[in-house]
């Protein structure tokens, strides 16, 4: 008889859509908190490189970067003016900026703690950790060079968070939405990290161009395989094809954005080849446009036009996702339109 | 620190073990040896019943081999135990919130390591006092939301009823599944100067604490694996399997697999750890009201995949913030709803609503008399000693004598709002005495209780601390009581409050034979 059911696949957990939306929070506030520790490292490369030689007032400096980050409201309601300081304190330890990597941080940790029986031991263990670590040390001011040493260990502190999902998690429905949560946000923060030097504050001469490159590439850990693949000195071409066409390096944009849809289409059981909700549609829409795209059109068009594109339409991504599965309207406090 | 120290800590393990195996451990025998400070070397056993030695300072005979443990343990190998098991709660973030409080708000609920140990011989009676206690309670919320039974007999006039805080009277004739209102309680024990068992309170509504019973043991048996061996320590670990029972026998259809959950307000609970941690040791849900949606009088919980119905909840969620169609209208936490649906049958909600009258200390001074109304039997744990201030004759009593009682308002947990007269300035006692005339019926008084005191590290040696007990005992086919309890222990010298949010910390509690 046909009425034998066999389980095929993954079993459809039951999950809370609070916690679904809690998990999916999770892991962009952890990604959030990695990608702010680039941008600044980038920043502060730059600086050392050429913004204080060439003698360009800070605001100039910091400003396009926060307003690429949509903070530069808030940073100007807190601050009474830009200084290299009060950008990176803002962006690092600022408690009232929920995007700072303490913010970032301080609600991961909360999301997790809403959720700790749902995720190992271990997990919630690494992430409060990396929350003390930051508690302590946000409460002194800290000098430029260890500025660079905190980074360094934050983001060691999330390379292992995210081994211990690998190691602990089951590859069952809450994995995906880590996993969704994850690569949402890496494609689009690799977007706004390309868009400030797309849109970066001054002219650069070429070597300085070179140099900025350079930071980019080294804050997403991309310069050897960059090399490996090209095989030639930075060019800016080269850079782009490899941090937002290559299908196989994980920081790239293509490459989150193929991790994403395979996460939301094992939360849906749908293949790949289909879609069974509005959010697959535009993931899958969004995809096969990079995977045709050809780079020159892109010069051609703009870069910064459109890697804004592109961040809109993740965000418009983002939306449906939580329309279809938490039930709840996206609050994201980075896109907050601010009020007085 | 040099190898010179270490060579002599070594000696000095070596000469107490073999010292304490030939006597029988009086506390002040190790005071004649200066250069090898034992543990209990001075240690004051005070005017207080001690658990762990007798009057004459030897040890009780239970705690021996405790004490032969301790005498082989170095202090610096016992504060490196004592330092990394406050490093691990914190890690895991096994804390509580305390309120009023910014930025700091978790703090870890600190633990003693020095188990209290009771002997089962000991511990058998007080077991059948709480089922004693537990049963007419229950008959005792059934009977105030019925007949009234109790009140028409006038064992118990119905104004003290009626003018509980958490007297109900919205749920009057609704009936419950089983009858069974407590599903979980908590009832506070203190032993006095002979070492008698007494009730100080009893928590109907929703106990906090268990998780700390089940993480002290789990915590204890890292620390000191081989002191275990040694002991027969009944076991606690069956906690979240019996009360996951207890869930189920109310849920609405006996068929099938009922779908259990915990409700919390929410993460910025202070028993928020607790609440996931039950849950997860039952392997349910925890959800929070905004999860939770009512539907032709079935309550479902919203999943990703759509609604899915609940039979059973367990909720951490007070009365008046459980539904605001019936309660708090004001509630953000609750669900509208929810109440209708239970008394339709359709959801089993533990603990029950409106179980809060028996938390009021004015009711809970007629609880031996309800024992004898409702069991026809004698109560085998005994109350302490309470004043009423609604009765005139006690009233003028406790006016007078103020300042040598313990002022309590009937109401309130937490150890919030209580005058200790002794310790009480005059200005505090006037303003007391003035509390207490305005609103007789709101308040009691107990004399002050000589709690007994138990060894706790402080800071370096080991000092007698006040201490009390709260076991927790689930009502389901049957009434269970856990082996032992959560033992609170007040850290500050000489307080006798126990309470987590006052600078209480806890003890490992071990019931042995």
């Amino acid at each position: 008889m046909a009425n034998v059911k066999i389980e095929t696949g993954r079993r459809k957990t039951e999950m809370l859509c609070r916690v679904a939306d809690s998990l999916f929070w999770l892991s962009r506030y952890l990604e959030r908190s990695e990608n702010t520790c680039q941008m600044v490292e980038v920043h502060l490369q730059v600086l050392l490189d050429s913004g204080q030689a060439r003698g360009i007032t800070p605001r100039d400096f910091w400003n396009p970067m926060l307003v690429s980050l949509g903070d530069e409201v808030l940073f100007e309601k807190l601050y009474p003016e830009y200084s290299h300081q009060n950008v990176t304190e803002f962006l690092t330890f600022n408690r009232d900026n929920p995007s700072s990597i303490f913010g970032c941080v301080f609600a991961a940790r909360e999301n997790a703690r809403m959720i700790r029986d749902q995720i190992s031991p271990e997990m919630f263990e690494a992430i409060n950790r990396l929350y003390l670590t930051l508690r302590q040390t946000a409460t002194y001011s800290i000098s430029q060079s260890s500025l660079y040493d905190l980074f360094q260990r934050i983001r060691e502190m999330i390379y292992l968070i995210n081994g211990i999902i690998d190691a602990t998690i089951p590859r069952m429905i809450g994995y995906e939405f880590m996993r969704a949560g994850q690569f949402l946000e890496r494609a689009d923060k690799t977007g706004r990290l390309l868009d400030s030097w797309a849109f970066a504050p001054m002219e650069l001469s070429d070597a300085e161009n070179d140099s900025y490159l350079v930071a980019i590439l080294r804050s997403c850990s991309a310069l050897e395989f960059y090399q490996q693949e090209f095989k030639t000195r930075i060019i800016p071409r080269n850079v782009l094809q490899f941090l937002m066409l290559s299908r196989v390096f994980p920081r790239a944009i293509f490459f989150s954005l193929s991790e994403l849809q395979r996460a939301i289409h094992a939360i849906s059981g749908c293949p790949t080849t289909h879609y069974s909700n509005e959010v697959e549609r535009l993931c899958g829409l969004l995809i096969s446009e990079l995977n045709y795209i050809v780079l020159q059109d892109v010069i051609d068009r703009g870069i910064h036009e459109f890697l804004v594109t592109l961040h809109s339409k993740i965000e418009k991504i983002a939306l449906e996702f939580s329309k279809q599965y938490m039930f709840f309207p996206v609050v994201d406090p980075a896109n907050e339109p601010d009020e007085d | 620190m040099g190898h010179d120290d270490d060579s002599s800590k070594k000696l000095k393990q070596t000469q107490n073990q073999s010292q304490s195996q030939s006597q029988t451990g009086s506390v002040s025998s190790a005071s004649g040896r200066e250069s090898t400070p034992g543990w209990f070397d001075g240690y004051d056993v005070g005017a207080f019943y001690d658990e762990m030695f007798e009057n004459d300072g030897s040890t009780r005979p239970h705690y021996n081999k405790l004490r032969q443990f301790l005498d082989a343990t170095s202090r610096e190998e016992f504060n490196n135990k004592r330092a990394s098991a406050d490093q691990s709660l914190l890690r895991q973030g096994i804390t509580f919130t305390v309120y009023n409080d910014d930025q700091g708000t978790e703090k870890i609920f600190p633990v003693d390591l020095i188990p209290r140990i009771i002997e089962k011989s000991e511990w058998d009676p007080v077991e059948k006092g709480l089922q004693q206690r537990l049963y007419a309670l229950n008959a005792f919320v059934h009977d105030v939301y019925h007949e009234r039974k109790i009140i028409r007999d006038g064992v118990i006039p119905g104004e003290f009823v009626d003018g509980c805080k958490h007297f109900r009277p919205a749920i009057a004739g609704c009936k419950v599944p089983k009858d069974i209102y407590i599903h979980v309680c908590g009832t506070d024990l203190v032993r006095a100067d002979g070492g008698e068992y007494f009730v100080l309170e009893d928590n109907a509504r929703s106990p906090s604490g268990v998780s700390y019973m089940l993480e002290n043991r789990s915590l204890l048996k890292k620390v000191f694996p081989g002191l275990f061996s040694d002991y027969s320590v009944g076991s606690v670990a069956g906690y979240p399997k019996d009360l996951l029972e207890v869930l189920k026998n109310i849920a609405p259809n006996s068929d099938g697999d009922p779908v259990v959950a915990v409700l919390t307000p929410g993460s910025y609970n202070s028993a928020y750890f607790e609440h996931c941690f039950l849950a997860r040791e039952m392997g349910v849900q925890i959800v929070e009201g905004r999860d939770l949606i009512v539907e032709d009088k079935v309550v479902y919980m919203r999943t990703i995949y759509g609604l899915k119905k609940v039979d059973v909840l367990y909720r951490r969620i007070d009365d008046d913030f459980l539904d605001p169609t019936v309660f708090r209208k004001d509630s953000v936490l609750g669900v509208p709803g929810l109440v209708e649906a239970h008394f339709s049958g359709n959801l089993g909600l533990a603990n029950g609503i409106g179980t809060g009258v028996c938390d009021d200390k004015l009711i809970y001074t007629f609880v031996p008399a309800m024992i004898r109304y409702y069991l026809d039997e004698e109560p085998i744990l005994s109350n302490v000693e309470t004043f009423l201030a609604s009765d005139p004759v006690q009233l003028k009593y406790i006016l007078e004598q103020t300042d040598k009682l313990v002022i309590k308002p009937v109401n309130e947990s937490g150890g919030y709002g209580i005058v200790i007269g002794p310790r009480a300035t005059r200005k505090e006692l006037d303003e007391c005495r003035e509390r207490v005339k305005a609103d007789p019926r709101n308040y009691i008084a107990q004399p002050p209780l000589a709690l007994s005191r138990h060894p706790t590290w402080c800071d370096g040696s080991l000092e007698g601390r006040h201490i009390d007990l709260r076991p927790y005992i689930l009502y389901g086919k049957s009434i269970k009581v856990s082996r032992g309890g959560l033992t609170r222990v007040a850290l500050k010298k000489g307080s006798l409050i126990v309470n987590s949010s006052q600078g209480g910390g806890s003890k490992d509690t071990w019931v042995v034979s």
